[in-house]
């Protein structure tokens, strides 16, 4: 792209013609030693904690502790270039990041500063990263579902708009392939959604947003990247201004997800900037407001009153835990603040059970309110089913004989289990999920060879689409099962067993 | 008043509040212009002409007790008995090496009780009498206080004035408007690009 020469020049000259001189009016302070993106300035008297400042070379920082005689600023980029008595000016402002549409398909840092090569990024808006949570009269219940797409996930921890759904799990288990699965399904709900990578490798990162890009995801997706390599200061705020992002399409009446991948991972960021502020180590050596930290975070999930245009935020925040470890301290916190939690295990992981969600200690607080009624029906007693599966399990590992009530119960969970799996990236709607589902919980699926039920599930999926599309699409307009449907659906399987029966002889038949 | 780029220790300005307190208030209302003319000319006359004594009383490998000695000598004579105990304790709790500081903050404790705070003016070519008459008396008049001006030449600042009363700097030189206008060009070029992509294409 070329540029006009004259076009610039009116450009410019009208800006000279418009240009106010006005006496530059700013506090000040002086540095007095700076290092691991944190300094410490004498002066700025009247800086009040929180507010930007800013170094030569417009490097923001922020006025994160104030001491008797000098003020703790955390840089948020470059500290290399700030030297030991230079002027540091207040700006008399909160921190704040670009909001709105022009965010949308975009890779950013946490100052929404844009990193993906396309340009500045020309949003009209900005918000304050920081804010007060909603308060309680300005809220609602947990009303509607966010579908993940997850059969596992939509049928036993379902989602509502506004829910803090805790991704917990060792590394390597599979967490953020739920959160991504989770975005992708928004596709064509209108729900914007917001990646926020934390901590994470550049390349894993780059990935995502491979993924996204390829599925058409980053269309209604933001991404806020402090990757591993960035300053402590930058992993530990960008929760809060990916947050500041999605509130705006949440007070604006719309819908946004928002996936911290991972708190963990800010709460190390926290930690060393707190010790390096001197502030005082309290359990892990995290800070004593490492709670605040999060559960002001978490807060700002909600869903708005309808005199607020019900705009909803929910967040799906992941904790890697390691070796399984709950009770530590981090784990124990994000699980108290949020409304549930999907555990992720590595041994049904490498059992092949993917996604290895644990039915047992996996719950959803409030999404059951807001889970589709015929989803509720079909999948109402499974989460507990599965679990008591899980335990039956193990103790018919020992070999004993067992009666026919407990062999039937075992064929159900293996089935189920089976069912449960799902492949990567290939989100379900949650009518072909009901469907797949139903004919698990009510026993159709019970004389089908364990290794044929996936099989099973897509021919008659496809059956479903191809032969019963009424039905389908009345189960979606209704969302309910009622003693018709209910009929509809388990006639419907019967036909397709008959005709899967027979494709089967014929196979046989023909490999003979 | 903290002259710029001088370092900064906080540690020795704890420490020189303190005494610095504490002399203020020992001078009684009646000598402390004296008290303080003295001070001023301990560290204009003595310390700033005779380097050796500076660096002998910021030696910590001379003892106390030798400090003490030089100071009955040199200023048992000359000194007012307030002065002259103040620079003994001083000796004995070896902060002799903070005397500046000390003296520093009692100016500030007597501007304070006078109801005078200092300005720092910078300009790019030095202030004519006059109009530091002027600016002092504009400054005065904007802050309500008697006013107590040091002025500060910058040739990189190329025109205008500088001031910084406290932690608060009114920046009206020519290098501040000139940056300002450059963001605001650099701004409005931008912005004008986005709204406009064709006109900006060949």
């Amino acid at each position: 792209m070329k540029f006009k020469a004259d076009e610039i020049a009116s450009v410019i000259q009208k800006e000279i013609e418009g240009f106010e001189a006005q006496i530059d009016v700013r506090e000040v302070g002086q540095v007095l030693q700076v290092g691991d993106g944190i300094a410490r300035v004498y002066g700025l008297s009247g800086v009040m904690a929180g507010e930007m400042v800013e170094f030569p070379g417009g490097i923001i920082g922020l006025a994160f502790n104030l001491e008797e005689d000098s003020v703790g600023v955390i840089i948020l980029g470059d500290y290399l270039s700030i030297n030991q008595g230079d002027e540091v000016k207040s700006l008399g402002k909160l921190l704040s990041v670009p909001v709105g549409d022009a965010t949308l398909g975009r890779v950013v840092d946490p100052l929404g500063n844009p990193l993906d090569g396309k340009g500045p990024i020309n949003a009209t808006e900005s918000r304050p990263v920081e804010i007060i949570a909603p308060g309680v009269s300005e809220r609602q219940p947990v009303c509607e579902p966010m579908q993940t797409g997850i059969k596992a996930v939509d049928a036993m921890t379902p989602i509502g708009r506004g829910q803090r759904e805790l991704i917990i799990g060792d590394r390597k288990t599979g967490k953020t392939a739920i959160a991504v699965d989770a975005i992708l399904n928004q596709k064509n709900t209108g729900v914007k959604c917001f990646y926020v990578a934390v901590g994470q490798k550049d390349s894993s990162v780059a990935q995502v947003i491979e993924i996204l890009r390829e599925n058409g995801a980053m269309d209604y997706t933001t991404v806020i990247v402090s990757g591993a390599s960035a300053p402590a200061s930058l992993q530990y705020l960008a929760p809060y201004s990916g947050t500041a992002m999605a509130e705006h399409f949440m007070f604006g009446g719309g819908h946004a997800l928002v996936v911290y991948d991972d708190l963990s991972k800010q709460a190390q960021a926290y930690r060393e900037l707190s010790l390096l502020m001197r502030r005082p180590p309290g359990r892990e050596a995290y800070p004593g407001d490492v709670f605040y930290c999060h559960s002001r975070l978490l807060e700002r999930s909600s869903k708005l009153s309808d005199a607020l245009g019900g705009g909803s935020l929910t967040s799906l925040p992941i904790i890697e835990t390691l070796e399984g470890e709950v009770s530590a301290y981090i784990p124990t916190n994000v699980i108290s603040i949020t409304d549930g939690q999907i555990y992720l295990q590595p041994d049904l992981f490498f059992a092949g059970q993917r996604p290895a969600m644990n039915a047992g200690i996996s719950v959803s607080r409030v999404g059951g309110a807001a889970q589709v009624k015929a989803m509720k029906k079909v999948a109402g007693g499974l989460r507990l089913d599965l679990a008591a599966f899980r335990e039956l399990e193990a103790f018919a590992q020992l070999g004993t004989d067992l009666d026919a009530s407990t062999q039937s119960q075992l064929d159900r969970g293996y089935r189920m289990v089976e069912l449960l799996k799902q492949g990567q990236y290939k989100p379900m709607n949650v009518v072909d999920q009901i469907f797949s589902i139903y004919a698990g919980t009510r026993g159709y699926l019970d004389e089908i060879p364990i290794e044929q039920v996936a099989q099973w599930e897509e021919e008659f999926l496809q059956f479903v689409h191809e032969q019963k599309n009424e039905l389908w699409t009345k189960l979606e307009a209704t969302g309910d099962l009622d003693d018709e449907t209910d009929k509809a659906i388990a006639d419907a399987i019967g036909e397709f067993q008959q005709q899967y029966d027979g494709r089967r002889r014929d196979e046989k038949a023909a490999s003979h | 008043m903290v002259a710029k780029n001088k370092e900064i220790d906080l540690v020795s300005q704890r420490i020189a509040a303190i005494y610095g307190k504490a002399v203020f208030d020992a001078a009684a209302a009646g000598n402390r212009a004296e008290v303080i003319e003295q001070l001023d000319s301990l560290v204009d006359d003595v310390l700033d002409r005779s380097p050796q004594l500076d660096a002998l009383f910021s030696n910590p490998m001379i003892a106390a007790e030798k400090k003490l000695e030089l100071i009955q000598v040199i200023f048992s004579e000359r000194a007012l008995p307030i002065v002259l105990s103040f620079l003994q304790t001083v000796a004995k709790n070896e902060r002799l090496s903070d005397l500046r500081s000390i003296i520093d903050h009692v100016h500030q404790l007597s501007n304070e009780e006078d109801n005078v705070r200092q300005v720092a003016a910078t300009t790019a070519l030095p202030l004519s009498p006059e109009l530091e008459q002027r600016l002092s008396e504009a400054t005065a008049a904007l802050l309500g206080c008697r006013v107590e001006l040091e002025t500060e030449v910058d040739p990189s600042m190329i025109g205008g004035v500088i001031l910084r009363i406290g932690d608060t700097v009114y920046d009206g030189s020519i290098t501040a408007r000139l940056e300002r206008l450059r963001k605001e060009i650099s701004q409005g070029v931008l912005e004008a690009i986005e709204s406009d992509h064709e006109n900006f294409e060949n």
